[in-house]
């Protein structure tokens, strides 16, 4: 058999249907793929970002100056991310709060710790937006093939049904090309598969330690509001 | 702020077009190579079993070979009823005919490759008749073709069977038809072979044309006669 079976044929050759979960199947793998490398970009962005402000924080900087710098960035319009906007939320809550005079020292650490939960919320969004995209291009693709394979093999059965011989040759094309698609469907599952895993479980250590840094910044609060309503009830 | 959404969009959609790219093209050049190799691959002969006239081999009859069952009843015996009366070609299911594409045809249907390769039995019935040179070719050549694929219908050749074995069966009929003896003139080597092509002699059992002939053309031709049988489907 001199025929020529490439893969171009194969595809070209397909019935309707099974020519349809293909393009689902490379849509879903481009757009898993373009998931996958935007979000290793931005967890390691993150990362480096959380190092370096995190170095700048405990190097003993007067904290007023740091979110004074921070604003300098915001006025270029930077919107800030990561466990940075943790920090400017929960201190322009605190200052806003401790202009205040009769506010007490819990109602102030409360404002500002609840301030710092919202930006924790909205980072947690932020990194995490479409990863239940890539876990459900995981979890059906391996599937979509398999419907594309088994309509394939349904179709090219039953035109064995019509031919008096049936010879592997009548067969072997349609099969071959129905299989294309479990294939397909394979290699858009298990990149997506992995890379879920992995950034599920890089984005839990991350906010894992934007929690830490919230409750040891709190911390620091605490101290300064107690300070604070010290001197204001002595100046009385 | 816009560089850095260029960054994040442009940067993994230009990584995952490159990545499906070569995938796709790797695949491409790879299927075409590999379809080189398919092309390459022996091109498959149609079976020969051919019929070989035993007058010019008569002076020696089964004293020349070794025979493991040889079964020699030269006298005829009266009708006996036939087992299995189905001599024609359509009454099994065909492994040889199925398997032999013929080279360089480039698209095949079952049935065409039946008719096909029925044509090219008969085309080597003639010229196997013109060489010996007997008398009415006609009659003479329908009888051979049938014998021929009544026998070739009802041969399963046996796993151990290669390229190049050749068996010689000697086989005698009656004037109705019957096969009254089958014995191996020259032995393939492989028991097994020898044994598949008995068998399939044995299954056909009886061959109802022979019986339209008239004595002397029976006498001259099919009262002893050897069938070869070569394996020259066989791909490995």
């Amino acid at each position: 058999m001199t025929q020529e079976l490439g893969l171009i044929e194969l595809i070209v050759g397909a019935s309707a249907l099974v020519q349809v979960v293909m393009l689902i199947l490379v849509l879903a793998s481009l757009s898993s793929w373009f998931l996958i490398i935007q979000r290793v970009m931005l967890m390691r962005r993150a990362d480096d970002e959380l190092l370096v402000f995190e170095e700048q924080f405990w190097s003993g900087i007067d904290l007023a100056q740091l979110y004074r710098e921070g604003n300098q960035a915001v006025t270029e319009g930077q919107l800030p991310t990561g466990v940075e906007s943790l920090f400017r939320a929960g201190f322009k809550e605190f200052s806003r709060l401790s202009q205040q005079s009769d506010m007490d020292a819990d109602a102030i650490l409360e404002g500002s710790r609840r301030a710092m939960r919202v930006a924790l919320m909205r980072e947690t969004d932020r990194i995490e937006q479409h990863l239940p995209f890539l876990a459900s291009v995981g979890s059906t693709s391996p599937y979509i093939g398999l419907l594309g394979t088994v309509w394939g093999i349904m179709h090219s059965f039953r035109g064995l049904a019509n031919a008096t011989q049936a010879t592997l040759a009548t067969v072997a094309p349609g099969i071959s090309e129905a299989l294309i698609a479990t294939a397909m469907g394979l290699f858009a599952a298990i990149p997506a598969v992995l890379a879920y895993n992995r950034l599920a479980a890089r984005s839990d250590v991350l906010l894992n330690r934007y929690e830490t840094f919230l409750d040891e910044f709190s911390g620091i609060l605490q101290r300064q509001t107690y300070a604070l309503k010290a001197n204001q009830s002595q100046r009385r | 702020m816009s560089a850095d959404r260029l960054l994040f969009a442009g940067l993994p959609a230009a990584l995952t077009l490159l990545l499906h790219g070569g995938l796709i093209l790797i695949l491409v050049v790879r299927g075409s190579g590999a379809n080189e190799v398919v092309a390459a691959a022996p091109a498959i002969q149609p079976i020969q079993a051919t019929l070989v006239q035993a007058e010019t081999l008569k002076p020696r009859p089964k004293t020349t070979a070794p025979t493991p069952k040889p079964k020699p009843k030269p006298e005829p015996k009266p009708n006996q009823p036939a087992p299995a009366p189905t001599p024609a070609i359509e009454s099994e299911p065909e492994p040889t005919e199925v398997t032999q594409p013929a080279p360089a045809a480039p698209e095949w249907d079952a049935e065409q490759l039946a008719a096909l390769t029925r044509e090219e039995l008969e085309t080597l019935v003639d010229a196997d008749i013109m060489t010996t040179g007997a008398g009415e070719p006609s009659l003479r050549d329908v009888v051979a073709a049938t014998i021929q694929a009544a026998v070739i219908n009802r041969w399963t050749r046996p796993p151990s069977a290669r390229n190049g074995m050749v068996a010689v069966l000697a086989i005698q009929l009656v004037p109705t038809g019957e096969v009254v003896g089958v014995g191996v003139l020259q032995s393939s080597g492989d028991t097994a072979f020898d044994r598949s092509a008995m068998t399939a002699v044995k299954r056909a059992g009886r061959f109802p044309e022979v019986a339209k002939l008239d004595d002397p053309a029976f006498e001259a031709n099919f009262r002893r006669f050897q069938l070869i049988f070569k394996p020259e489907d066989l791909r490995y």
